[in-house]
């Protein structure tokens, strides 16, 4: 997409069992009303974690006491039905609120498979990325590798809150995928948002003319942005870079060399802030 | 008989004499160097502010508008620029019990340059501190804390995930929690696949489960306390960050109170508060506006504990004690009160919300309070004598003083009270208190007696004049001539209703004075001249005396039935004096008598009916034991006498009237008419001696108009009490009258005397025989209650001899 406006008309919004992914609502139909998009909900009953449930021994260690219980199957479909209700009730809220067009569904099966096939009919999926710490090495629920790998489409992973405070960082490597997360981030960005742009020279772009392409962009969109040239080769580099300054999102092109094999977790890991891979 | 003459017109109006006045207009006056007849209280205002000693407080007593505020502040005045201004008092923050804010004092002055000082430190410290949590020494030192917590508990969750994968298991989320799962290729074993298992790699996959779920439980029993830790690694670096910052800046603070031990120790917690709660220096702002508004409240809130509440600065401390006149003195008023204010519908008070009262402005100089306000307020009046004689301020409200209120509020620290108290009020309230409230005397000990009037000599006439003249200067009047002044001091006179006496009630004198400067103004004059003092005079009461005016209308149209001429047996004029408001007039009332057979009572038909008051009825009584005692020493008086004041609806008091009840029923006795030329004033004995009584003035000149109404015959005249004599301040037209011969007016001592004047016919002596003359007024009356007995007795003995039949 080369055209000023990034065309997002539907967003669908992933969610599953855990406990924090509902939190993601209100910021998902808050972008949704910002961009003019229909927002669709889908919760995904995990297939994986029932199976889980119905092994005979399995038990489940609770994260708020440390105690063991059971993990019965039923128990747990009961649990899924209701946060999926939950759910929908509270995208109903928050959509009516925003005057968003909005749907819902909820179906079982493998997270990332679901997810992947849900966003084929989208043009960005968001789900909600937790926080550092334990619940990041879990192996299913959202983000897996496997999921944000899976989707085709721009995935905007929140975290730290769900909000977008602060600057957003935008690395820019003059690549056409680059310059669609330019407009992205442009399309994103509040009046209170400090955007910046990182020219990335991975691309072996002579920087005056990445800036001159950057600042194109920026005219066309009326935007103004913080140039900075930064000698970024590694996802470490990036992430203690920003790691450093009140970020609030990092936008970046998912194609991008330094996501080589699609290490996400080597990017979420060291920083807290929100995410936006854009395809 | 006896003849009385009707008094000289010179003895009915005591007239000054302008040229007794050695100046021509009062501008060449200056004002008294001394207070016009208040010596007295002169004196005793100067012992009372002199007696430093507990209770020496002073209480003003005299009518209002005698000039007692004046007086005493003058003096107070004069004494507090000579005093040293007390000390500075303020609340400051108690850390330790927030709901007992603390009192400092510091020496004058310097409270309002210790409060900006606070002020400004808060001010530096929303700077200084989160500038030094943003410096990248300290940034560094706290993401170096946040890492080391972050990578134990990932690290922790690292290893157990990679012997988990070694194992072929991994962690799975739950809604609730974490689950360990067997997993073969990248999938998680479901019940079918897991039971094709081998039954020991089963046993195993089991056992290796539990095991990594007992660590799992490990770890999260561990993380608590690495949070606990992380907490005050955080804390103890967020203490050590802000004490560096805070130290310099209070230290500065702290180097020039050195001389306060008191606000040293202030300081000090306020500088381990800071440090305990930097985080309140370091808000964020929220996007919302409702979160923005409620975090700035609360913001204010929680910085406002480091202000200082001045509840008293001096920027001048030269310019003497305080002097503070409290015109509203409530409860809240006197001793303070803390307030509160509402915020999202809860009431919240601090410190800063207490305020100081009268008492706090005052303390170390003096109060000045008005009885009378202080006692229609509710638990003011305790509270005060609470204060004065715990010598200390302690702020509650009424509530919690009476225990009627249980919600958390503040407690203040007292603060100590050393202050003069000098209440003003009427004479009756300071005997009242003095009689009913036992402490009154202990506490208010020195009583300033105000005098209304002083003797009219001429040494005092010349300092009257001199009073007159400072009046009109310090309220910029025109100057007076000295005939005006003459009038000034002849209304004095009779404001006191005396005329050896002048008014020095400066309220009165103050209003003749500006309402003569307006008709001298509106007559284009550039001084006050008699006649401005006398249209004053006039327009005062012609704008109050509609009541009179309709009340001897009521008499000329003869709907009030008052004869000025002719006589009548048993009925004489009597003279009441109404005030209404300001003013007061005499009022004629038709007084009689009759008399039927009895045993001796004189009856008060007014008292009967409950219209009249006890001294009324007081006088009645005297008449019987003055008749019992002169009629009645060989034989009971066997007479009933009925008095009536006719036409009185509204009730009388006093004996002013008893005279003329007397005089009724010796008229009724005698079967003597009175001349209904006279109208009569005194109270009387049981001797039968006339005996003064109070407005004179308005009960003559009240008279004097309803004769004058008809026409002045040259007969009519008032009988006064003798001893009334030199209460005579008449007016111009009374005496003018007087003068012609046309109205006359009697100095009676005696009701012979009275009775003679008014019958004409002489009132008799007993002779040798012990008997009256037989055509005295005395020798019918005799007569007539030696016929009264001896129908008694025949009645009597009739009823006797019935009865043994």
């Amino acid at each position: 997409m080369n055209g000023p406006e990034p065309n997002i008309r539907r967003i669908l919004v992933a969610l599953d069992s855990s406990s924090t992914a509902i939190h993601g609502l209100e910021a998902a139909t808050g972008l949704a009303r910002r961009l003019r998009a229909e927002l669709q909900g889908l919760f995904v009953e995990d297939d994986e974690l029932l199976q889980v449930a119905a092994l005979p021994f399995t038990t489940q260690v609770n994260m708020t006491t440390g105690g063991r219980q059971p993990l019965e199957l039923s128990e747990l479909e009961t649990q899924m039905a209701r946060l999926a209700e939950a759910a929908r009730r509270r995208l109903a809220a928050a959509a009516e609120r925003d005057r968003i067009t909005w749907s819902f569904r909820t179906v079982r099966g493998r997270i990332a498979h679901e997810v992947a096939s849900a966003a084929e009919s989208t043009d960005l999926v968001i789900v909600q990325g937790g926080r550092q710490g334990g619940s990041a090495h879990a192996r299913l629920g959202l983000p897996a590798n496997a999921t944000v790998n899976r989707v085709t489409r721009s995935v905007l992973i929140l975290r730290d809150g769900n909000r977008v405070e602060g600057q957003i960082f935008v690395v820019f490597d003059g690549t056409a995928q680059s310059e669609k997360a330019l407009r992205m981030a442009v399309a994103l960005a509040h009046d209170s948002n400090v955007l910046t742009v990182l020219l990335s020279e991975n691309t072996g772009q002579n920087p005056t003319e990445l800036e001159a392409r950057a600042l194109a962009i920026l005219g066309e969109t009326g935007k103004t942005a913080r140039m900075e040239h930064f000698p970024i080769t590694t996802l470490a580099t990036l992430c203690t870079h920003i790691g450093k300054q009140e970020t609030g999102l990092v936008v970046m092109n998912a194609g991008n060399p330094m996501l080589s094999d699609g290490d996400i977790a080597s990017l979420l890991d060291p920083i807290t802030c929100t995410v936006l891979l854009v395809r | 008989m006896t003849t009385v003459a009707p008094l000289e017109p010179e003895k009915l109006c005591r007239k000054t004499d302008p040229a007794v006045f050695k100046f021509k207009t009062t501008d060449e006056l200056a004002a008294p160097d001394e207070w016009l007849g208040q010596n007295r209280a002169v004196e005793a205002v100067r012992f009372g502010i002199g007696m430093k000693r507990a209770g020496y407080n002073m209480f003003a007593l005299g009518p209002t508008g005698a000039g007692k505020h004046t007086l005493v502040r003058k003096f107070i005045d004069e004494q507090a620029a000579t005093e040293v201004f007390p000390d500075d008092w303020c609340y400051v923050q108690n850390f330790a019990e927030p709901h007992k804010p603390i009192a400092l004092s510091l020496p004058p002055g310097r409270g309002l340059i210790f409060q900006k000082d606070m002020e400004r430190l808060v001010e530096d410290l929303k700077i200084a501190i989160p500038a030094a949590f943003e410096s990248d020494d300290n940034r560094a030192r706290i993401d170096a804390i946040e890492t080391e917590f972050n990578q134990r508990s990932e690290k922790a969750f690292g290893d157990l995930q990679k012997r988990a994968g070694e194992k072929s298991i991994a962690l799975v989320r739950t809604p609730v929690g974490m689950a360990l799962a067997p997993v073969r290729d990248g999938e998680v074993l479901g019940p079918e696949a897991f039971q094709k298992l081998p039954e020991d790699e089963q046993k195993s996959v089991q056992a290796d489960i539990e095991t990594l779920q007992q660590e799992l439980q490990a770890i999260l029993r561990d993380m608590p306390r690495w949070g606990k830790e992380h907490r005050e690694q955080v804390r103890d670096l967020t203490q050590e960050i802000t004490r560096f910052a805070v130290g310099h800046q209070i230290s500065e603070i702290r180097a020039k109170y050195q001389d306060i031990p008191v606000l040293l120790t202030h300081l000090d917690a306020v500088e381990q508060d800071i440090v305990e709660h930097a985080n309140d220096f370091m808000a964020q702002k929220p996007q919302q506006p409702e979160a923005m508004m409620q975090q700035e409240i609360g913001e204010a809130a929680t910085l406002r504990r480091y202000q200082v509440n001045l509840l008293r600065d001096h920027a001048e401390p030269s310019s003497g004690a305080p002097v503070i006149y409290e015109n509203h003195p409530t409860h809240g008023n006197l001793i303070g009160r803390v307030e509160h204010s509402s915020q999202f519908g809860a009431l919240i008070t601090d410190f800063t919300l207490i305020k100081p009262g009268a008492l706090h402005r005052a303390n170390g100089g003096y109060l000045i309070l008005d009885a009378r306000k202080i006692l229609m307020q509710p638990f003011a009046w305790e509270e005060l004598k609470r204060a004065i004689k715990a010598r200390e301020i302690r702020v509650e409200s009424i509530g919690q003083a009476m225990s009627l209120i249980s919600t958390v509020s503040l407690e203040p620290t007292p603060i100590p009270l050393d202050v003069k108290v000098v209440l003003l009020g009427d004479r009756s309230l300071y005997y009242m208190l003095s009689a009913f409230d036992p402490e009154f005397q202990e506490i208010f000990k020195v009583a300033v007696d105000v005098e209304e009037d002083v003797e009219r000599t001429p040494e005092s006439t010349a300092l009257f004049a001199q009073f007159v003249a400072g009046l009109a200067k310090s309220e910029s009047l025109k100057p007076l001539v000295a005939n005006a002044v003459a009038r000034v001091v002849d209304h004095a006179a009779r404001l006191s209703g005396d005329s050896e006496r002048l008014s020095c009630h400066a309220e009165n004198i103050g209003d003749l004075l500006r309402e003569s400067e307006y008709w001298a103004s509106e007559a284009g004059r550039e001084t006050i001249t008699a006649d401005d003092v006398q249209q004053s005079i006039d327009a005062q009461i012609h704008r109050a005396d509609r009541v009179r005016e309709r009340s001897q209308d009521a008499i000329r149209r003869g709907t009030i039935l008052i004869d000025t001429t002719g006589d009548a047996v048993g009925q004489v004029n009597g003279l009441a004096v109404l005030q209404l408001g300001g003013f007061a007039f005499g009022k004629p009332s038709r007084i009689t008598a009759s008399i039927q057979l009895g045993k001796g009572d004189v009856v008060d038909i007014e008292r009967q009916v409950e219209l009249g008051g006890p001294s009324h009825s007081k006088g009645v009584m005297i008449l019987a034991g003055f008749l019992g005692g002169r009629y009645g020493i060989d034989r009971p008086l066997a007479l009933k006498a009925s008095l009536a004041f006719e036409q009185s609806y509204g009730g009388v008091d006093g004996d002013s009237a008893s005279s003329t009840e007397l005089y009724a029923i010796l008229s009724a006795l005698a079967d003597t008419p009175i001349k209904q030329s006279f109208a009569v004033t005194g109270s009387v004995n049981q001797r039968g001696q006339v005996q003064a009584i109070g407005g004179a003035n308005e009960k003559i000149e009240g008279f004097f108009d309803i004769c004058r109404q008809s026409k002045l015959t040259g007969e009519q005249g008032v009988l006064i009490p003798a001893s009334n004599v030199k209460h005579l301040m008449l007016r111009e037209d009374v005496v003018a009258a007087a003068k012609a011969g046309k109205f006359h007016i009697y100095p009676v001592e005696t009701i012979d005397q009275g009775i003679e004047i008014l019958t004409g016919t002489p009132a008799g002596k007993r002779g040798k025989n012990g008997k009256y003359p037989k055509n005295s007024i005395n020798g019918r009356v005799e007569m007539r209650l030696e016929a009264l007995a001896d129908a008694v007795h025949r009645f009597n003995e009739k009823g006797k001899s019935e009865n043994s039949a």
